[in-house]
C-alpha cells in the first residue's frame, strides 16, 4: 500500500503504535492480576511491571523479577521503534533485517508471559493450592503448614486485563506485517521488472534512432 | 545491509544480558536477595524494618472477650471477640458462627452466629458480639444431672469466621467461658 507513492506497510505501522502504546499502558494497568481475600495478597503481573502487595502494606517487587521486566521493556520499546522505521522503509534493502528483529517480539513476550502464568498455576496445583488463570475459586492451605484441627481457606481471583488482550492484538499486527511483507516484495519485483523492460525498450529505441541517424550521416554512393 | 543485521542483533543481546549482568552485579554480594526481597524477608523473619512486619505479627485471630451472656428466661447467649485491624485498609468480618457444647466437647446447647458484618477501620481494635439461642430442654437436663451448680463451663465446636475473604474453621476451642445458671 502506498500514500502519495510512497510504500508502507500499514500493518507495521498500526503494530508498532500499538506496541509502543501498549508499553505505557502496562506501566499502570497489570496484564494479569491476583486478588487473595480482601486485598490480603495482591499480585499485579505483567512482563513490563510486575508487583506484590501483602496484608495491605505497599507494593514490593522482586530483583530478578525487575530485571526481567526491564528486558522486556528495552525488547517492546526497541520492538515498537524499529517497526516504525521499517514500516514507512518496507522496500529498502535492510527492511527485511529491521522486520525480522522486531515482528517476533510481541508475540514471544506474550508467549512467554502466558506460558509462565500457566507453570505457575500447574506448580501451585501440584502443591495442593488451587490457582485461578481467569475467575474465582477458593484456596486452601495445605493442612501441613498449620495446626491439626485448624483449616484456613481464602477467595482467590484470577483475571487478565486489557492490556493483555492489547498485546496479543500487537502480536497478532506484527505477524500481519511480516505476512504482508511478502506482498511487498512482489509489488517491488513486479516493479523493478516493468522498470527493466521500460528501460530495455527505451534503450532499443534509441540505439535504433542513434543507427537511423549514422546511416543519414554516411556520404550517398 | 549486514552492518544493520549486526548491530540489530547486537542490540538484541545487549537488550537481555544487560539487565541481567546489571542485577547480577547488584546483588553479587547477596544472591538470595535477587528472589527473596527484603518485605519478604523480614516478615519470614519476623523483623520490623518496615510495616509489613509489624502487620504480619499483629494479625492474630479473633480473642473472647469475657464470660459469655446468658437470659435463662430467653434462652439469649452471646459471646463477645475482641479483633484489632493491623491492616492500612478496613477489613470486614462477614460471618463468625459456631456451636456451643457444654464442658470440653459435651452436648450441644445450641448455634451462635454473627447478626450482620462487620467493619472495622485500619488500626482499630473492635468488639464482635455472637448471639443465638440455647436449647433450655439442653440445660435443665445438665442442672438436673449437677443439682447446685451455678456455672456451665462451654466449648465452641465448629468455629468458622470469614475474615477479610479469608475462611477460617477450628474444630474445637475449649474453655470459652462459664454460662451463669440461675440455680
Amino acid at each position: 500500500m502506498s500514500m502519495m507513492g510512497r510504500i508502507i506497510n500499514w500493518f507495521g505501522l498500526s503494530a508498532g503504535i500499538i506496541t509502543l502504546i501498549v508499553l505505557v499502558i502496562s506501566f499502570y494497568v497489570p496484564w494479569w492480576q491476583l486478588t487473595i481475600g480482601q486485598n490480603l495478597i495482591k499480585v499485579n503481573a505483567s512482563p513490563v511491571n510486575t508487583n506484590f502487595g501483602l496484608l495491605g502494606g505497599a507494593q514490593f517487587t522482586i530483583p530478578l523479577i525487575w530485571a526481567l521486566n526491564l528486558i522486556s521493556i528495552l525488547s517492546f520499546t526497541a520492538c515498537g521503534l524499529v517497526m516504525l522505521i521499517y514500516s514507512v522503509n518496507p522496500t529498502k534493502d535492510y527492511s527485511k533485517h529491521l522486520l525480522g528483529f522486531s515482528y517476533k517480539k510481541p508475540l514471544y513476550v506474550v508467549i512467554s508471559f502466558a506460558g509462565c502464568l500457566i507453570a505457575i498455576v500447574v506448580i501451585a496445583g501440584i502443591l495442593g493450592m488451587s490457582i485461578p488463570l481467569m475467575g474465582s475459586t477458593t484456596l486452601n492451605i495445605p493442612t501441613q503448614l498449620i495446626s491439626s484441627g485448624l483449616s484456613i481457606s481464602a477467595l482467590v481471583s484470577g483475571s487478565f486485563q486489557l492490556p493483555f488482550y492489547f498485546a496479543i492484538v500487537a502480536a497478532g499486527l506484527c505477524i500481519a506485517a511480516r505476512l504482508y511483507h511478502k506482498n511487498l516484495a512482489k509489488v517491488q519485483k513486479k516493479g523493478q521488472k516493468q522498470h527493466h523492460y521500460r528501460l530495455s525498450i527505451w534503450q532499443l529505441s534509441h540505439q535504433l534512432k542513434r543507427f537511423s541517424f549514422s546511416r543519414q550521416m554516411l556520404p550517398n554512393r | 545491509m549486514d552492518k544493520v543485521r549486526i548491530a540489530l542483533t547486537i542490540l538484541s543481546i545487549a537488550i537481555v544480558v544487560g539487565p541481567l549482568i546489571g542485577i547480577a552485579f547488584v546483588y553479587r554480594d547477596n544472591l538470595l536477595g535477587l528472589v527473596v526481597p527484603p518485605q519478604v524477608k523480614s516478615l519470614i523473619n519476623g523483623g520490623d524494618s518496615n510495616g509489613l512486619t509489624s502487620v504480619g505479627s499483629q494479625f492474630q485471630m479473633p480473642t473472647l472477650v469475657g464470660d459469655p451472656q446468658y437470659n435463662a428466661q430467653t434462652g439469649a447467649v452471646a459471646v463477645s471477640f475482641n479483633f484489632t485491624n493491623p491492616l492500612s485498609n478496613s477489613v470486614s468480618i462477614d460471618n463468625l458462627s459456631a456451636e456451643v457444647q457444654s464442658g470440653n466437647g459435651g452436648a450441644s446447647l445450641g448455634d451462635i452466629s454473627l447478626g450482620q458484618p462487620v467493619q472495622i477501620a485500619s488500626g482499630e481494635t473492635s468488639t464482635i458480639t455472637v448471639s443465638g439461642l440455647l436449647n433450655q430442654a439442653a440445660i435443665s437436663q445438665f442442672e438436673a444431672q449437677n443439682p447446685g451448680v451455678n456455672s456451665l463451663n462451654i466449648s465452641l465446636a465448629n468455629l468458622n469466621a470469614n475474615v477479610a475473604g479469608v475462611t477460617v474453621h477450628m474444630d474445637q476451642l475449649n474453655n470459652a467461658g462459664q454460662l451463669q445458671l440461675p440455680g
